[in-house]
This record gives C-alpha cells, structure tokens and sequence, in this order.
C-alpha cells in the first residue's frame, strides 16, 4: 500500500514537472510573437524621451537607458514613458493596441511628454553628477561594463549601493563603486515631485561603460 | 493560451523585473582615492622616517593622492566619533590615522582607516615590527592601507633583484647581483663577480635566486640561496645555459640551452635535474616565462624571421607554438600578467624606439605604456598593477617603474649602471 502511494507521488511529481515543461516551449513557441518578445526581449530597452521644446518623440537622450518591467496591461490610469516602449516594441499585439488607442486621449499624451521631459531632466543630472565623481581607471581592457544599483531616499541621500554586475577587473569596479560614494547625495532631488520620484527614483540602475 | 503565459511569465518575472530607470555612465575623470595621513603618533623621528616611506609607497602605486602636511587639520573627536565634515570639505575619501608603539626592542604601529563618505572606521589594525626593521614596518602598514581601500594586495612589502655594473677607474667593470626593497631602498649584495651576470630570477618562495654568470667563460645558470648564499650551477653540460625562469610551483626551471647548434627552450625538473626539450626550430627561441598557473610558457622566437612572442601550452603532448604578438618587427621579454588577462613585453615601435607595452588577451591591439628610447627587460609585480623595467638616460642604464594607474617613478641609482630587473612574489 505504502508503495502505491510512493508510484502515486512520483507519477503526480512528474506529471507536474512535465506539465511545466510543456507549457513553457508550448508558450515559448506557440504564444503569438509579442508575448514571446516580451518574455525574451525586454532587458535593455532605449527610453525615447521627449526634449523639452520638441514635441518629435524620436528624440533621445544620449546616455538614457531604460529597463521597463513587463506592462501592467489592467491599469487604465497611468501609461507611462516604459509601458509605451513596451508596447511599441510589441507592436503586434493588437489586444495592448487597442487599449493604448483607448488610454491615449490628448491630454494624457501632454502630461506624459511632459513627465518624460521631467524624468530625461533628472536622469542627465544624475548622470552628469556621477560622471563629474568617476575616476576611470587607466590601462584597463576595452569593453568592461559594471551595473550598481541604487536606493536612493527623497532627499537624494544615497542609502544603499549594490554591484549587481561586476566587470570582471576589480580595479573598475572599485572605481565605480567609488564614484556613487563620493556622490553621497544628490543636491537636487527634493526639486523632484513626490510621485515621480516614488515611480522612477527611488532605485535606479547604473551602468559603467565606457 | 494567456493561463500558460501567466505561468512563464510567473517563473522568469524574478529574473528580469527591474523595473526602474536604468543609466549609463561613459565618461570620467582622472582622479585617484583622496587620501589624508594623519603623521603617527608617537616618537617624532620614527613617525617622520615612517611617515614619508608609507606616503612614497601609496604615491608610487598612482592609485592615491596624499593630501599635503600642511593642510592636514586636527583630529576632531565627539563622544568617540570622528567628525568627519570637516574631511568632506576638503574633498578626502579617507583618513588615515595612527600611532607607534614601542614594545621591548621593536617597534610596532596601530593604525585606523576611516571612509570620509560612509563615515564610519573602516580597518583598525596592528602590524608588528622586527626590531631594527623600519622600513620593512612601513611598507606593510601601507599594503594594509592600500588593500583595505583598494581591495587589491600591496606590493611595497615584496622586493627586487637587478644587476649593477661598477666601473673603476681604469674602466674595469665588476658585477653584482643586487637585493632591495620595492622601493630600490635597502640594497644588498648577493653576489659580486668580474665577469657579467644577467637575467636574475626569484624562486616563487622568494627563497631562492636562479641567475646567468659568465664566471667559467660562458653563460651559465646558477641558483643561490639568499639566506645562507650557498650556490650551485643547475646543469653541469658544457654549454651555454640563459635566461633561467622559475615554475609557479617552484619545481622547475625554464631554461635556453644552446647545445643543439641554436638557442631552444628546455625545461628542468630540478628534483633529478632531468631535462626536456619543449622547441624544435631551425630559428632562436629564447626568454621563455611561465604563466601564473604553470601550465603554459611565453617565448620570444625568430622563427617568423624577427623576433615575435609565441605561447606555449604544456598541457598538451606535443605542443605546438601559438604567436601572440603580430604588431611590428620585434616583439620580446614577455610575461603575463597575474590573472593572465594579458602579457607585458618590449615593443619596437615604427620610429626604431623599444618601450614596454601591454596586450590584453580579448583586445586586438597593443598598448605602448612606456616613452623613454631604449627600455628594456620589463618585470611586473605579483599584483599586476606596476611593472619596473630598464631605461638608458644618457649612457647610463638604470630603474625605471611605473602603474597601470599611471604613477611613473624612477628608482634612485646606486653608483654605477643598473639594469636588468625581477619584482619578487608576495614574501609574506
């Protein structure tokens, strides 16, 4: 009896196992594309921001980079800058089309080139402090990359630093390291709105390529 | 259809949910840890004498800028907390503080970093003195500065060889095989000879020396122990024997044996001095050097017809040469770099010049890291970050070193020529 029972476990084990196999290459491959490019895409995707007096939305910031999260498809209240390169990306997907036609009345369109302009504004002041503290490190090999991630309190005090991709050379990654240290605080900061900055600024990823 | 996303979508969403802005940084400038040395407390003339070794010491690894004495404040101290502000202002990213303790006849020294940003003590540590050791004390309390900031292992404590050539006053030269500090301080004989002496090299122990001497007429290679100087010749064949290099794990002996009719690279077991023969070329091949894990060899060889670097995998049965070096007509004196992510050699550049130079495994491309016109026999340091290497000024051949960082130096001449270099392995 006890044996049957250990059959029933390992049979309902792997029926398990397999059912999540299965429907992972099942999504993987059957899924219409968007899903798929969602799922296999979106680590590094570039933010278009819109420049202050330009109303051309093709316009990039040079350094800006976005890492936009899977969009909550449900909120029908806040589309923003990520959620709409996301989409664009996924162009396909006539479902997430159709909502955007709906969300993006013409006032909403105003408020968020005008969000996108207050968020390219402070991202180039953060990069622009963080490259004014980083000593580069003389003599190393091309093509080093580190990503640190930040915490950062309302009042732009730095709390929490993590290296989450290391480069490799410990000499970079201290100098990286280095420069968010001495940045210690951005001065800036308590200009940024309340909720801007609970969106986009309470932790930020860096990432050290020169 | 959407259930199955969801479950995909459930087990991958840890891996890539940053969903926060995310910034690249391209550019920097060229501004090394600012660091204040509070002189030790403690016996003035000691402190002084310690004080200007530790601060060369940093300065020379071209990591650190030491802020001047003179601007140095004082050490503030509320309810035992340092108060950093006044650090801040001047721009500091660490303090350093310390003081001298005179034990029965040594001297040792306890001493604290403080990181000005996250203003908290970072390292309080003791480091114990030999008795009339000073030096010696001052160079492992900066390697405990350096590591503990950079994360990085000092150098200051390891020391070098090199061969200084006197000429009297009838112009007859006489060699020695010199031992120093790091920082060219602290100079002894190992050995004096009228005939040259060349391509000194240190056991990985640090223990023992390998060496060339023309003493019997031609080149042979000697190994002497430093300690107690007794010596001996590693092959007793009559031929000429160069460029001696020692195995990572002390075993063996990488040799250039000219007894085939041209100059091949063997290697010697030197538990029953066997040798093995490890080239097999009409052309010269010569200055062979292990690589830090022992398991390939760097050679320069003609065989292209100019001097090129070519590696050597020993691992291998037969092994067969791989170049490495393809930039210009003479390439040679190479060794790795610690982790192996490159090899430092002389270069000779289009205008005829010979500087040292640098090649990453993963780059295409060389870097000229020296500009002086004749340097020569570069030897890098355990930590990969300086190399030290001969220079000519004048007529006069003498030390030269510099960091990856950018820190250049030249080391103070004893009389006469000096050239010739080997950095030690870590000694402690």
């Amino acid at each position: 009896m006890i044996a049957n029972y250990r059959y029933l476990h390992a049979s309902l084990f792997s029926f398990c196992i397999h059912a999540v196999i299965f429907l992972y290459i099942y999504g993987t491959f059957n899924s219409n594309t968007s899903q798929a490019l969602l799922i296999s895409k979106p680590l590094q995707i570039e933010l278009k921001f819109d420049l202050p007096s330009q109303n051309t939305k093709k316009q990039i910031p040079s350094k800006v980079k976005a890492n936009p999260s899977l969009p909550k498809q449900t909120s029908q209240d806040h589309v923003y800058s990520k959620t709409i390169e996301t989409i664009e990306l996924a162009s396909n997907n006539l479902l997430i089309k159709s909502n955007i036609s709906t969300l993006l009345s013409e006032e909403s369109e105003i408020e968020i080139s005008k969000e996108q302009q207050e968020i390219s504004l402070y991202a180039q002041k953060i990069i622009s402090t963080i490259e004014n503290a980083w000593m580069k490190p003389r003599n190393i090999p091309e093509g080093l990359v580190a990503n640190l991630r930040l915490k950062i309190r309302s009042s732009g005090r730095i709390i929490k630093v993590d290296l989450i991709k290391s480069s490799g050379n410990i000499r970079f990654d201290n100098s990286a390291l280095q420069a968010v240290k001495r940045v210690e605080t951005f001065n800036f900061f308590n200009s940024i709105p309340k909720s801007l900055y609970e969106k986009e600024f309470k932790a930020i990823s860096i990432s050290f390529n020169p | 259809m959407k259930k199955n996303f969801l479950l995909v979508a459930f087990l991958f969403a840890p891996i890539f949910c940053y969903g926060e802005l995310f910034l690249e940084i391209t550019k920097g400038s060229d501004d090394p840890y600012r660091v204040a040395m509070i002189p030790l407390e403690g016996d003035t003339r000691i402190s002084k004498q310690l004080n200007n070794i530790m601060r060369n010491d940093l300065i020379r690894t071209g990591e650190f800028s030491i802020l001047d004495e003179e601007l140095l404040l004082p050490i503030k101290i509320i309810d035992d907390e340092l108060v950093y502000t006044d650090w801040k202002l001047l721009g500091m990213d660490y303090l350093v503080t310390g003081k001298i303790v005179k034990a029965k006849n040594s001297v040792d020294i306890n001493y604290e970093i403080y990181d000005i940003h996250k203003k908290r003590k970072v390292r309080s540590s003791k480091i114990f003195g030999i008795p009339n050791q000073i030096r010696q004390l001052a160079h492992y309390t900066s390697d405990g500065i350096y590591e503990s900031i950079t994360g990085i292992k000092g150098i200051a404590a390891t020391r070098l060889l090199y061969v200084n050539e006197i000429k009297d006053s009838k112009l007859i030269s006489t060699y020695k095989l010199m031992l120093a500090d790091s920082d060219g301080a602290n100079e002894k004989i190992l050995l004096s000879s009228s005939e040259p002496i060349i391509s000194p090299s240190w056991s990985p122990d640090g223990k023992k020396v390998a060496y060339v001497s023309f003493e019997t007429g031609i080149a042979k290679v000697f190994i002497q122990e430093i300690s107690s100087g007794k010596r001996e010749a590693v092959v007793s064949k009559d031929t000429q024997i160069s460029s001696p290099s020692w195995s990572p794990d002390g075993k063996y002996l990488s040799l250039t044996l000219y007894q085939d009719g041209n100059a091949e690279i063997y290697i010697l077991r030197l538990r029953d001095r066997t040798l093995t023969r490890m080239t097999n070329q009409f052309a010269i091949d010569t200055e062979s050097s292990w690589s830090p894990k022992g398991n390939k060899l760097l050679f320069t060889s003609g065989r292209s017809g100019s001097p090129q670097i070519y590696e050597l995998d020993l691992r291998k049965l037969n092994p067969k040469a791989k170049r490495v070096s393809f930039e210009g007509t003479y390439n040679a004196k190479a060794s790795y770099l610690p982790k192996e992510e490159g090899i430092i050699f002389v270069h000779r550049s289009d205008g005829g010049l010979f500087h040292i130079a640098l090649k990453y495994k993963k780059e295409n491309f060389i870097r000229v890291l020296t500009e002086a016109k004749m340097d020569e026999s570069p030897s890098v340091a355990p930590n990969g970050n300086m190399v030290i290497y001969g220079i000519k000024e004048g007529d006069l051949s003498m030390l030269a070193g510099f960091s990856l960082s950018g820190a250049r130096f030249k080391l103070p001449a004893s009389n006469g020529e000096v050239r010739e270099p080997a950095w030690s392995n870590f000694l402690r």
